[in-house]
């Protein structure tokens, strides 16, 4: 069932219409939902390799809850899209919606994979996929970005986390994954760290430092493939990807065992740290909010490499959170771009005052990625700082509640410009479309109940955490 | 007295290739290989192995000869070497140094030659010396293992001559004849030399048909019987000029004669495959020859050898000659 | 007698090429008709060969009906049943692909002789997959070269001087092999492959063996066209018509690497290779180098033949490392690649051919050109591309997961780097070619769709999708290989 959703929505490729897309999504949101209810865990073989090794399908909380974020705000994108890419006269679009429907499905592939081999094949297929979508211009400026992005991910993933896979395979003799971990304890520390780190940065999609540079390169494409997939499906693919290699092929206890977290903290916390700071002195609006989803990403990672029930909760449930606010943020700079053609910081004083619900969402989605109340943001955080303390790290403590500051630092500023500032110019103005309006509204509405309905979520993590 | 004569030769041998490679005259060099190929000949009869040395007479000394001042006709015989083109000559060295001493290292634990408990005489040389005779009433074992122990080698080895003629004539082949080539070699034609040709090569063609056909018994066969029928045809192709050899043998229809010869072989030996039998059993024959079902069929193959290569040979040469300019009337 | 598929493998080409021989000049128009009925019956044959295999796992057959050691064998096991699959798969592609590329490239008059060639060609490939016995594989190379040289050689007037070089090399290649059977033989008075792998260890310390042993395998080398024996490959091949690199390409390096295989891991043994001459850590290097060095090539050039020819030279590399690596799921790899590898370079010489004939060029420009006027092309290309790179779950993937995986167990990190390396190489090299069509600037005076003749588009479409199934049955072509794996691997 859950392969054939798999296949069902990889080949569910529109050709031209977005309106197939919204259907494809909403059968997507469905069948997701529908799992829910019926939470399978059986693992569902396709085609088998060879011993051990198999292109295999489960589902588990982690997998679901993923799975639903990204096909539930895939249905978004797609009316946000249409009002984009007509709003700014783009070409080619039955070819934008196919690659987001491939991409779409090999996130999906990712979040229901089994095992190691699995993910990576799905992970390959997505980065083909947006290869197309990065460079959708077709000019210079997005030849550059494609490239950037195909080295970065490419690089990784061929030169470190292949052989790290394979490594694993060599020690182990299977990649499935098992929330008891499948790497032998006998393992000889040295190994377990380089395989840690070649894992981290293979992984490029989540954006780990030094391996950053791809994402605010490819935001030269069009503002609904970065709001997706730059903020949602690609990098949040890498994130997951390094959780199922923390928790499914290290293991918890593995890790608490010989204090691997340390190696994993500290490169997310060096990370953390630099984006938040480069992000204050990005002045195109969509290069700050690709600096701040890096630094958001680590979030994660160190939350899930702090290995204490609390910081996992954390960080998976930041998946959650940053997705919804983060893709907020993306969509509003998107409709400031359709309507005014404005694209840095420093353009946008008193536009709050001509797009009042672009911008009321705009600063809600900041409130989110801050992680203040009354928004979902604030309870993913607030897991993971008493998930530091929990485990120990006062270090890492204090890295959350800087960065936070320096969150506070860079989205603020734009919010107090865009409604108390008085603009340059009086051009005359306005929301438009509607399709670019309401879906910035509805997500940041949604961050605003996941705040009330994060227990549900909690709940379902927890149930990862202890089995 | 066998020792001097064969370290006579061993010494010459050494001597005559360094000659051919001294000479800058390539005619010259080329007549000098074929002496060293009739003293390889020398060798390989000392050593006992006389169907090799009549190979060697028949290819190495003679046909290839013919072969490579058909080549010098079209070309040129001197060479220029560019003296600055040490380096390259350097490596050559020290890679035929290096690869002299591989050789020399392993020939240091070899057996004793004419050992007969060496590996190759009592592995599977007994077998043939012992069994060949009461297996195919064939009493030249050479012919018994090439023809039939290993015959399927043979016919590959037919089947490269045939290559090699397909090949030099697809290469050579030019879409429009040259034009004055015949005429020019018809001009230099002496009575002489026509009516001695025509006189010995009758005489060449029926001691092939004898080498072939005897090939059981003496020193011989197929290949030898082949190549020496090829050579009496080129004799006569030499005598008559170009375009009377043309006109009697074209070159295509050697083409097709020589993949006529290989079909012969390997029609033979597919009949056993329609008893469900093995490719080139020649047993499935007894119940028409009887015991010497083995013995016919070896002759049989060997004319298609025989055809196979006569054609080559004869073809090879005219290709060459010509440089591919004689294919009217394709 | 189901063993009677092993001689019909090698024997239906080689009476097509003879019937072709004989009568192709009095009925040129029957010789596509030959060949075609021809091709189709080897396949046949080879599909035959291959369920026999699948359930008896090992045919004999006797030439002539005399026992080895006396007569000559073929002996076919799982992993020859492959080969000759490949050959005559590759074989069939070639010559419908030929069938159109062939009239463009060559005169009429000398389609006859060329056919002819082209199976005689085939049949000593396959030939050279199903023996079992060191002289015929020699006489095969014989055969194999000779009609290569003049296949090669029709290239017109530039291709004479790399296939006369070729023609040096190979011959030199065929006669470091021979002289080292000719050792074999004096040490151990047999040429039977089997027989030789029984009675060579009681004469494993001689040192005739060990020069016997390097005899070959150089001989071996220079033929595969390993580094550092590779020049004459690139060049000869860059020139030579597209019909016969389609043949010669994929099969012509890869059966000297099964050949390898069968002389290094099943005549002369994995146990002595590894543990009695320790030759592991130099054949490691040469392939580790044969991989570096081909990459750097492969970035150097700027047109897509070339730059096939170069990634042949580092492919080999993978191959012979994978055998030299000495595991089981390292061979398992290269002969799983060798076979992948063939499909893949005849679909990228297609795709190189086709845009060749039809856009009249094929650097990086004619190239990019391909995926707006020939859709069908370009296609087939992404695949083999993906292939190539090792994107799961094409093959290339799997073969190359294996090597790496064998790179792991024996220690030899530098191999696993080189190949990875040869990965990313491989992703840019593809990449340029999408970029430039991608960013290609388009104006309304775009060139339309060239509709491909079929005897292009269905090799290409063919391989394409084989290449595909080939990736996802990869699990069956496992444990198929696995059970013919020569002993002594663990």
């Amino acid at each position: 069932m859950i392969g054939a959703m798999g296949i069902y929505v990889t080949r569910s490729k529109p050709n031209g219409p977005a309106i197939s897309s919204v259907v494809a999504a909403i059968a997507l949101v469905a069948s997701v939902i529908h799992l829910m209810a019926y939470g399978a865990r059986d693992v569902v073989d396709v085609v088998s390799f060879f011993p051990g090794i198999s292109v295999s399908f489960f589902c588990d909380p982690l997998s679901l809850i993923f799975a639903m974020v990204a096909s539930s705000l895939w249905g978004i994108t797609v009316l946000y899209s249409v009002g984009y890419l007509n709003g700014a006269h783009e070409k080619n679009q039955p070819r934008f919606f196919a690659c987001v429907a491939i991409a779409l499905g090999a996130t999906m592939g990712v979040a229901f994979s089994a095992n190691l081999l699995t993910l990576y094949i799905f992970y390959e297929m997505l980065s083909l996929s947006t290869y197309a979508l990065v460079g959708h211009h077709q000019n210079d400026e997005a030849r550059v970005g494609a490239r950037k992005y195909l080295i970065y991910l490419f690089g990784g993933s061929i030169g470190l986390a292949l052989p790290a896979m394979i490594a694993v395979y060599a020690l182990t003799g299977t990649l499935s994954f098992s929330y008891a971990g499948i790497l032998p304890e006998v393992t000889p520390f040295p190994v377990l760290v380089v395989l840690m780190i070649m894992f981290l940065y293979g992984f490029a999609k989540a954006g780990l430092m030094p391996f950053h540079a791809w994402l605010p390169g490819a935001m030269v494409a069009p503002t609904p493939v970065s709001s997706l997939l730059h903020a949602v499906a690609v990098v949040k693919v890498g994130v997951f990807s390094i959780v199922r290699v923390i928790t499914g092929i290290f293991g918890y206890d593995l890790i608490n065992q010989v204090n691997l977290s340390q190696v994993i903290v500290y490169i997310a916390a060096f990370t953390v740290i630099v984006a938040s700071l480069m992000a204050l002195y990005q002045d195109s609006l969509k290069r700050r909010l690709a600096f701040s989803t890096i630094g958001q990403l680590a979030y994660i990672i160190m939350g899930v490499g702090l290995a204490t029930p609390m910081a996992f909760v954390g960080g998976v449930l930041h998946i959650v959170m940053h997705a919804f606010g983060k893709i907020t943020l993306f969509f509003c700079a998107g409709a400031i771009y359709v309507a005014t053609k404005k694209k840095y910081v420093s353009q946008l004083d008193g536009i709050g005052r001509q797009m009042p619900w672009t911008m009321g969402a705009f600063f809600i989605g900041s409130l989110s990625v801050i992680g203040l109340p009354p928004t979902g943001g604030f309870i993913s955080k607030w897991f993971m700082v008493n998930g530091a303390l929990e485990a120990g790290f006062p270090v890492i403590f204090t890295v959350y509640l800087i960065s936070s500051f320096l969150n506070a630092c860079y989205f603020l500023p734009i919010v107090y410009r865009a409604f108390f500032k008085n603009p340059a110019t009086m051009d005359d103005v306005a929301e438009r479309p509607l399709l670019c309006v309401v879906p910035p509204v509805i997500t940041a509405a949604m961050s605003v109940v996941l705040f009330v309905g994060a227990p549900f979520i909690i709940r379902l993590i927890q149930g990862i955490y202890y089995g | 007295m066998l020792i001097a004569i064969e370290v006579g030769l061993l010494i010459l041998v050494p001597c005559v290739a360094f000659v051919a490679l001294w000479l800058r005259d390539l005619m010259s060099a080329v007549i000098v290989l074929g002496a060293y190929s009739f003293l390889m000949c020398l060798v390989w009869t000392g050593m006992g192995a006389v169907d090799v040395a009549f190979t060697e007479a028949a290819v190495g000394a003679g046909v290839s000869t013919v072969f490579f001042i058909a080549v010098l006709f079209n070309t040129t015989r001197n060479i220029t070497f560019n003296p600055l083109d040490v380096s390259s000559k350097l490596v050559a060295l020290v890679a035929c140094l290096g690869f002299g001493y591989v050789l020399l290292q392993g020939v240091s634990d070899l057996p004793d030659w004419g050992d007969p408990y060496s590996p190759v005489n009592a592995g599977v040389s007994t077998y043939y010396i012992e069994n060949a005779y009461a297996d195919t009433h064939v009493p030249n074992l050479v012919t018994t293992v090439l023809a039939d122990y290993r015959s399927v080698d043979t016919m590959l080895e037919t089947t490269v001559v045939l290559i090699a003629l397909l090949g030099i004539f697809m290469i050579l082949k030019k879409d429009r004849p040259a034009q004055s080539d015949s005429s020019d070699t018809q001009a230099h034609d002496s009575l002489i030399i026509r009516l001695s040709a025509r006189f010995i090569a009758p005489f060449i063609q029926l001691f092939g048909l004898y080498v072939v056909a005897h090939g059981h018994h003496s020193p011989g066969g197929g290949f030898q019987g082949g190549v020496i029928l090829g050579t009496g045809l080129i004799l006569m192709a030499m005598s008559m000029g170009m375009a009377s050899a043309k006109r009697l043998l074209s070159i295509p229809r050697m083409i097709i004669l020589a993949a006529v010869g290989v079909l012969i072989y390997a029609g033979w030996g597919a009949v056993p495959l329609v008893y469900n039998g093995y490719f080139l059993d020649y047993s499935v024959w007894e119940s028409v020859f009887g015991s010497m079902a083995r013995s016919h069929s070896m002759l049989i193959v060997e004319i298609g050898v025989a055809l196979t290569v006569m054609c080559g040979m004869y073809g090879i040469y005219m290709s060459l000659v010509s440089d591919g300019g004689m294919q009217e009337g394709l | 007698m189901s063993s009677q598929w092993a001689f019909l493998a090698m024997g239906i080409p080689f009476f097509t090429a003879l019937i072709m021989g004989s009568v192709g000049y009095a009925a040129p128009r029957f010789m596509r008709w030959i060949g075609a009925t021809g091709i189709t019956l080897a396949v046949f044959a080879s599909i035959g060969l291959w369920s026999t295999v699948s359930t008896d796992e090992y045919v004999s057959y006797f030439f002539g009906g005399w026992l080895p050691p006396i007569g000559i064998a073929l002996e076919v096991d799982r992993i020859s049943a492959l080969m000759v699959l490949m050959v005559h798969g590759v074989a069939a592609l070639a010559y419908i692909f030929s069938l159109k590329a062939l009239p463009n490239e060559l005169p009429a008059s000398k389609h006859p002789v060329y056919y002819t060639l082209y199976f005689l060609l085939i049949s000593g490939f396959v030939a050279l997959a199903v023996t079992g016995d060191v002289f015929n594989v020699y006489v095969l190379f014989e055969v194999c070269a000779l009609s290569g040289y003049a296949l090669l050689a029709m290239g017109g007037k530039k291709a004479y001087v790399p296939t006369f070089n070729y023609v040096l090399m190979g011959s030199l290649g065929a006669c470091f092999y021979l002289i080292g059977v000719g050792y074999l033989f004096i040490k151990t008075g047999t040429l039977n492959m089997a027989h030789l792998a029984d009675v060579l260890p009681t004469v494993f310390f001689s040192r005739s063996i060990l020069t016997a042993f390097i005899l070959i395998t150089v001989g071996l080398f220079v033929k595969m066209a390993l580094f550092p024996f590779h020049g004459w490959m690139p060049n000869v091949y860059t020139k030579a018509p597209v019909s016969t690199l389609c043949l010669m390409a994929p099969l012509g390096t890869k059966i000297c690497v099964y050949v390898l295989l069968r002389v290094v891991g099943y005549v002369f043994s994995m146990e002595y290779m590894t543990n009695i001459l320790a030759v592991q850590p130099i054949m490691m290097t040469l392939a580790t180098l044969a991989i570096v060095v081909g990459t750097l090539y492969v970035v150097y050039h700027r047109h897509l033949t070339r730059i096939i020819m170069f990634i042949i030279v580092s492919e080999i590399g993978y191959m012979v490392g994978g055998i030299f690596l000495g595991q089981m799921d390292s061979v398992i790899g290269a002969v799983y690649h060798i076979a992948a590898d063939a499909l893949m370079t005849v679909t990228l010489v297609m795709v190189a051919g086709v845009v060749r004939h039809c856009l009249g060029g094929d650097a990086i420009a004619d190239v990019a050109m391909m995926f707006r006027r020939l859709p069908t092309t370009a296609i087939a290309f992404v695949i083999v591309c993906l292939s190539v790179i090792g994107v799961p779950p094409m093959p290339g993937f799997f073969s190359k997961f294996l090597l790496i995986k064998g790179a792991f167990m024996s220690g030899y990190y530098g191999f696993a780097v080189a190949l990875l390396i040869a990965s990313l190489t491989a992703v840019f090299l593809f990449f340029r070619f999408f970029e430039g069509y991608f960013y290609m600037k388009t104006d309304n005076t775009a060139p339309s769709v060239i509709q491909e003749p079929w005897a292009y588009r269905i090799p290409l479409v063919v391989a394409a999708i084989g290449l595909v199934g080939f990736g996802l049955s990869f699990s069956y072509w496992y444990g198929f290989i696995k059970l013919a794996l020569p002993l002594g691997l663990a």
